[in-house]
């Protein structure tokens, strides 16, 4: 090998890393979703007028600036279409620990322990009252429906309200790119439910180790929630948009048990289960869905009206008649 | 490839049995119900009865008010048609009747609920679809399903396919759907406190979120109701049965249905099924695809509000032993040759492998060595052909098997291509010393002989429920929980299917 050659070779190796880096430092600069969260306390009221209290997260415009509303479910968290990073920066307005990891998308873990060895965090925890946000990156996300949650002290923190939706799309702005069914809509639907009992001990300061509740063994929910809100007479519907359009409703199942979720007596095509595209769309009447399950779903109405959704399971009460449960009428046209 | 020991599950003590009293010579078993296009339902109150001994008060639908049924009446109408069924109600609150999956529902008259009209004393409605397409379907209330559903106030609506033929049935036109016999299992659970609490008018004190249930019933029964005939006397709100009974090499169409709000792990024993269809769809890739993206399954369970079709077959294949207690010279039953295919060239006493046709290749197990018999061309079957070998094939790559030869007391030997080569377990001999008669427990299904279709010498009083020598299966919710009658065990979601000697008369 001559001397010429071996330095033809050495600038284009150069070239080549030139290249890469700045497509790197372009990635990582331009295109990322960027938000900030904060895990707060919070009241909602139910149907029969009490006040449920919860933790939920809310969307701030800037560390500190505690100017975003606690919702339960938090947040949704979108993404551009082919965006594949997602940073949240966390504040921690609660008396414990929390922290974020979304069930399906791919970071690094650090698991926090307690002194006696067992396992209190699955990923590194944002401190209560922290002064810095705690930052969790992911680098490659995966288009889909997703669940993001609290990872520490699940048994309590998941049940209390820490939870939300993450929307991830495909380059081409799709749900999941080549091979997703054409649709003209989407909505988002999202199941979840509280104790009553479980909530008031944790926010009275009764929960937790030798006080008067001291685990979530006896968990029994009496709300139930679609999009956080338990139905009500009269409560608007949910528009999911025109006659003869194909709409995608990308539904989580934030319970602790599973749903058996129907949609207005019609067909639903299930088109993708925990954020994995199907091969065969599934054509069912009922859309089954075990806890931290997510289904992305094709629903078309021909005509215009006001079609039930309803969990079959029958949890459509808060007790006994009057409603209050997960039931919610979907709108197609007007 | 699941397969229980028969002789075991016959043994389990359950102490009485009504079904075999009579039987005509319908050769397949269909599901009961109403027959036609237009109907009228009363939803009305009345008591079911539960083997323990309770008697429950429910809600529920019924051709006339002195016929309210758990569950109500099954529907069996035709594709194509249009239904009509008019909803009169004698309950205390409004009710309504919803079709999931019959597209658009027209209802007429009553007053508008939440859902849909709703019936009240002396204002009817009429609902009216037409069933365009084929399958198993559930109707329940639409008015507080919570509690009416909980109620009874739910049942099966069977859609026929256009094509139906009685006597060459299918459950959605296409081949894998054809079927011998049909039954129906539509599981339903209830807590009878808030049975109660309706029956005393306390209905402000029902709590839906303190839901316990303690009665799982099939088709409105628990075990050992679900064994009593159709329509059994006394059982008048209660008429429909599950008593699932076939020969070997039948197929048997379920038609399972979850009516309430719980999942049951519906578990069959005696082989796996094939699932063919969800919520009244052939599971396809495409339409017209035969249902391609059907499976295999033992337990079963059904997403409360939707439906599930399988097709169970039983023919004993690889069972491991002869289960009509032949010797090898005893002439053969049908169905018994599970896989019979003829050799295509020449095989002498001493090769050591053997190329199977693809087809039957691909039908062979993948892992395990299987039984075969070879006879020669001239011969009807093993039994007539003193020159038979018993040979084990075992999969080495492929459709090359390599073959154990002269098994059983056979010699190897040379066979000519068009000789036969079955797998099957002909003569084989039961692999059980059966123990003395003092250190068995019988039971009321145990015919006294392992073998089908034979009787054998019991004590006094045992036996009794099982005139053909069939073998009974126990079918059941696997949440073993739902197997009892309000705490009492044996009972609940449960029931036995029955394998009859081939001939048996299946009602």
């Amino acid at each position: 090998m001559n001397n010429h050659s071996m330095l033809k070779k050495m600038a284009a190796l150069l070239v080549l890393a030139i290249l890469l880096l700045l497509l790197e430092s372009c990635h990582r600069c331009g295109y990322a979703a960027e938000y900030f969260l904060r895990a707060a306390k919070s009241n909602v009221t139910m149907p029969d007028g009490t006040q449920l209290p919860v933790w939920g997260f809310a969307k701030d415009s800037s560390f500190g600036a505690k100017d975003g509303k606690v919702t339960v479910p938090g947040p949704v968290l979108q993404l551009s279409p082919g965006d594949t990073t997602l940073i949240i920066h966390l504040d921690n307005d609660l008396s414990e620990p929390v922290s974020l990891m979304i069930p399906g998308q791919i970071s690094p873990m650090e698991p926090v322990r307690n002194p006696d060895g067992r396992i209190r965090s699955l990923t590194k925890e944002t401190p209560p009252g922290n002064n810095e946000p705690v930052d969790y990156i992911w680098n490659n996300i995966n288009p889909g429906t997703f669940i993001y949650q609290s990872a520490s002290h699940m048994a309590v923190q998941f049940q209390m309200g820490l939870f939300g939706a993450l929307i991830a799309r495909a380059e081409d702005g799709s749900a999941y790119g080549t091979g997703t069914p054409q649709y003209g809509r989407e909505q988002i639907i999202i199941l979840s439910e509280a104790d009553l009992a479980i909530h008031t001990a944790v926010a009275n300061g009764t929960f937790g180790s030798g006080k008067s509740m001291q685990s979530t063994i006896s968990y029994k929910p009496r709300y139930f929630f679609i999009n956080g809100s338990a139905y009500v007479k009269g409560q608007p519907p949910i528009d999911i948009g025109p006659p003869n359009t194909n709409i995608l409703l990308r539904i989580l199942n934030c319970c602790l048990s599973t749903r058996s979720l129907v949609t207005g007596q019609r067909y639903s095509k299930t088109i993708a289960e925990d954020g994995h595209l199907k091969k065969y769309p599934e054509e069912r009447l009922t859309i089954l869905m075990p806890p931290g399950k997510t289904k992305d779903v094709i629903v078309a109405f021909n005509e215009e009206g006001l079609f039930p959704l309803f969990d079959r399971r029958l949890a459509l009460t808060y007790k006994s008649f009057g409603g209050g449960g997960m039931f919610a009428f979907l709108r197609v046209g007007f | 490839m699941k397969q229980s020991m028969p002789n075991k599950i016959v043994l389990y003590p359950l102490s009485f049995l009504f079904m075999f009293l009579a039987f005509s010579s319908v050769v397949n078993a269909k599901i009961v119900g109403l027959e036609g296009s237009s109907f009228q339902f009363v939803a009305t109150s009345g008591y079911i009865t539960t083997p323990e001994g309770n008697s429950v008060y429910i809600w529920g639908y019924g051709k006339d008010a002195q016929n309210v049924q758990y569950p109500g009446p099954t529907l069996i109408v035709k594709q194509g048609q249009k239904v009509t069924i008019t909803l009169y109600s004698a309950l205390a609150h409004p009710t309504s009747l919803l079709f999931p999956g019959q597209g658009e529902v027209t209802a007429q008259g009553g007053t508008r609920g939440k859902i849909t009209q709703e019936a009240t004393p002396g204002h009817p409605v009429t609902y009216s679809f037409v069933a365009s397409k084929p399958g198993t379907y559930i109707y329940y209330s639409g008015s507080d399903p919570w509690f009416q559903i909980e109620m009874g106030l739910f049942g099966a609506l069977i859609v026929r396919p256009s094509d139906y033929d009685p006597a060459s049935p299918t459950a959605y036109g296409s081949p894998i759907s054809s079927y011998d016999h049909e039954y129906l299992f539509l599981l339903s659970e209830m807590d009878a406190q808030i049975h109660k609490l309706a029956e005393e008018g306390r209905f402000n004190e029902i709590d839906n979120t303190n839901y316990f249930p303690v009665y799982w019933f099939i088709n409105g029964r628990s075990a050992p109701d679900t064994m009593a005939p159709n329509f059994a006397d006394w059982l008048p709100h209660q008429p429909y049965n599950c008593m699932p009974r076939m020969t070997p090499g039948e197929k048997m169409l379920m038609r399972l249905i979850g009516a309430g709000r719980d999942l049951h792990p519906f578990h069959f024993h005696g082989n796996h099924a094939r699932v063919i269809a969800k919520d009244g769809r052939l599971l396809n890739s495409h339409p017209g695809a035969n249902g391609d993206l059907s499976y295999f399954r033992f337990t079963i369970t059904t997403a409360p509000g939707g439906t599930t079709d399988a097709i169970f077959e039983w023919d004993g294949r690889e069972l491991g032993w002869d289960f009509y207690g032949h010797s090898m010279s005893d002439p053969h039953e049908p169905n018994e040759f599970i896989h019979t295919w003829n050799i295509d060239s020449p095989l002498p006493a001493n090769v050591m492998e053997i190329s199977v046709p693809a087809a039957i290749s691909k039908a062979l197990p993948k892992y395990r060595a299987v039984r075969c018999i070879i006879w020669s061309k001239t011969h009807q079957g093993p039994s007539t052909d003193q020159n038979r070998e018993v040979v084990l094939l075992k999969r080495k790559k492929g459709t090359i098997f390599e073959i154990i030869r002269g098994r059983e007391g056979t010699t190897a030997k040379s066979w000519n291509p068009g000789d036969f080569i079955a797998m099957t377990d002909h003569g084989k001999k039961f692999p059980v010393n059966l123990p003395e008669k003092q250190e068995i427990a019988f039971g009321g299904f145990y015919s006294g002989s392992p073998f089908l279709g034979h009787e054998g010498e019991l004590p006094p009083g045992e036996g009794g429920l099982n005139p053909f020598g069939g073998f009974f299966f126990m079918w059941h919710s696997h949440n073993e929980k739902e197997m009892v009658n309000n705490n009492i065990f044996p009972g609940g979601m449960m029931t036995m299917m029955a394998v009859e000697p081939p001939g048996t008369n299946i009602e």
